[in-house]
């Protein structure tokens, strides 16, 4: 994996990464995965998993596992500097050409319908994982509750995780492999 | 001295934000508001909500955005840097760590269980996204369409977000 291809990568992904840190899974998945095959997409969830064990900000910490992963230390820093370049610079623009950008009717539609689509491949991305990862009616219904304590009771995410995690753990080992 | 200050506030941001953008907007709002005064909450809401509607980590933008607000360009790269850094202090904690347990239990199968359960963390972020975003007939319709391209045709995602935006600026220009 040559270094500018990474770095490309990672601004590609942080171009159309748009509301907030898992936007970013189902495009990165693409070209990791799907795209250049880099990774499985068990061993890409693994780096999207470990990234979100530890606190930062989730872009960056996927960008620095994964750039280790695929190109050691100049892979990490690439890949972390083509994740923040793209926002970096959009903002730069913004904020010191346009006051009331928000406003502007032809931003606030693409803003609109852009969040929709983000909201179709995550959809997408649950589904395949889904797909591919529960046997178990048992296990559809932790991942159920768990998505249901995140959305309407305000859990912290990274408590669902190890919860549900301990729980998975104890179900997939009582049976026998 | 203000570049120290801004470059403290984001370190702590960094260091400290659990789960996300959405976990660490009350961090940024506690250090840009409450603790270090830079900015009236109204302004800091619509700084935000900018932050949110453009590309890139909210962390990194809003960073990018307060910083360069409170202190120019100088400032809006030492708040990215400082946010940014704390994250090769943690992934290199992580992953050695990882190593040393890897000795003793079979981390295999704990990632086989970390790996159904992020799971609920993706579906958690669809349905936050999906609620503020599919409200009407239209993004309801453009959702449904954008969902059996990419379901049927097997786009690049890309091609998903750009294409339901495009969408958009057309629904805000005829509709109003």
């Amino acid at each position: 994996m040559s270094l500018f291809k990474l770095f490309m990568i990672f601004v590609k992904v942080s171009s159309f990464t748009i509301g907030g840190g898992y936007a970013m899974v189902p495009v990165i998945k693409e070209f990791i995965v799907d795209k250049y095959k880099l990774l499985g997409e068990d061993e890409f969830m693994d780096v999207i998993v470990t990234a979100q064990t530890v606190p930062g900000v989730i872009a960056v910490n996927t960008a620095m596992i994964l750039g280790t992963k695929l190109a050691g230390l100049w892979g990490a820093v690439l890949a972390v500097l083509g994740s923040i370049l793209p926002p970096f610079l959009i903002i730069l623009v913004i904020a010191s050409f346009f006051a009331d950008f928000a406003d502007l009717p032809v931003f606030e539609g693409f803003f609109m319908g852009a969040r929709v689509g983000v909201t179709v491949i995550l959809a997408n991305l649950s589904l395949q994982l889904i797909k591919k990862n529960v046997r178990k009616y048992l296990i559809l219904a932790i991942i159920a509750a768990g998505t249901a304590a995140i959305v309407l009771l305000n859990f912290s995410s990274i408590w669902i995780l190890l919860i549900s995690s301990v729980c998975v753990y104890f179900i997939d080992r009582g049976r026998k492999r | 001295m203000i570049f120290l200050e801004l470059f403290w506030a984001f370190f702590q941001i960094g260091f400290l934000a659990f789960g996300g953008g959405y976990g660490a907007l009350s961090l940024i709002q506690d250090q840009i508001v409450n603790v270090n005064k830079w900015l009236e909450l109204p302004e800091f809401l619509d700084l935000i909500s900018i932050s949110q509607m453009t590309p890139g980590p909210i962390a990194i933008n809003s960073a990018t955005f307060i910083g360069y607000r409170i202190a120019g360009l100088g400032g809006s790269i030492i708040s990215t840097i400082g946010v940014v850094l704390p994250s090769v202090f943690w992934i290199f904690l992580i992953l050695k760590l990882l190593k040393i347990l890897s000795r003793w239990i079979d981390t295999a199968q704990v990632f086989n269980a970390l790996r159904v359960s992020i799971v609920s963390l993706i579906l958690a972020a669809t349905f936050r996204i999906g609620i503020e975003s599919i409200n009407n007939l239209f993004t309801v319709v453009i959702g449904l369409i954008a969902f059996y391209v990419l379901y049927r045709y097997k786009p690049s995602v890309i091609w998903i977000v750009l294409g339901t935006g495009v969408a958009g600026i057309f629904w805000r220009l005829i509709a109003g």
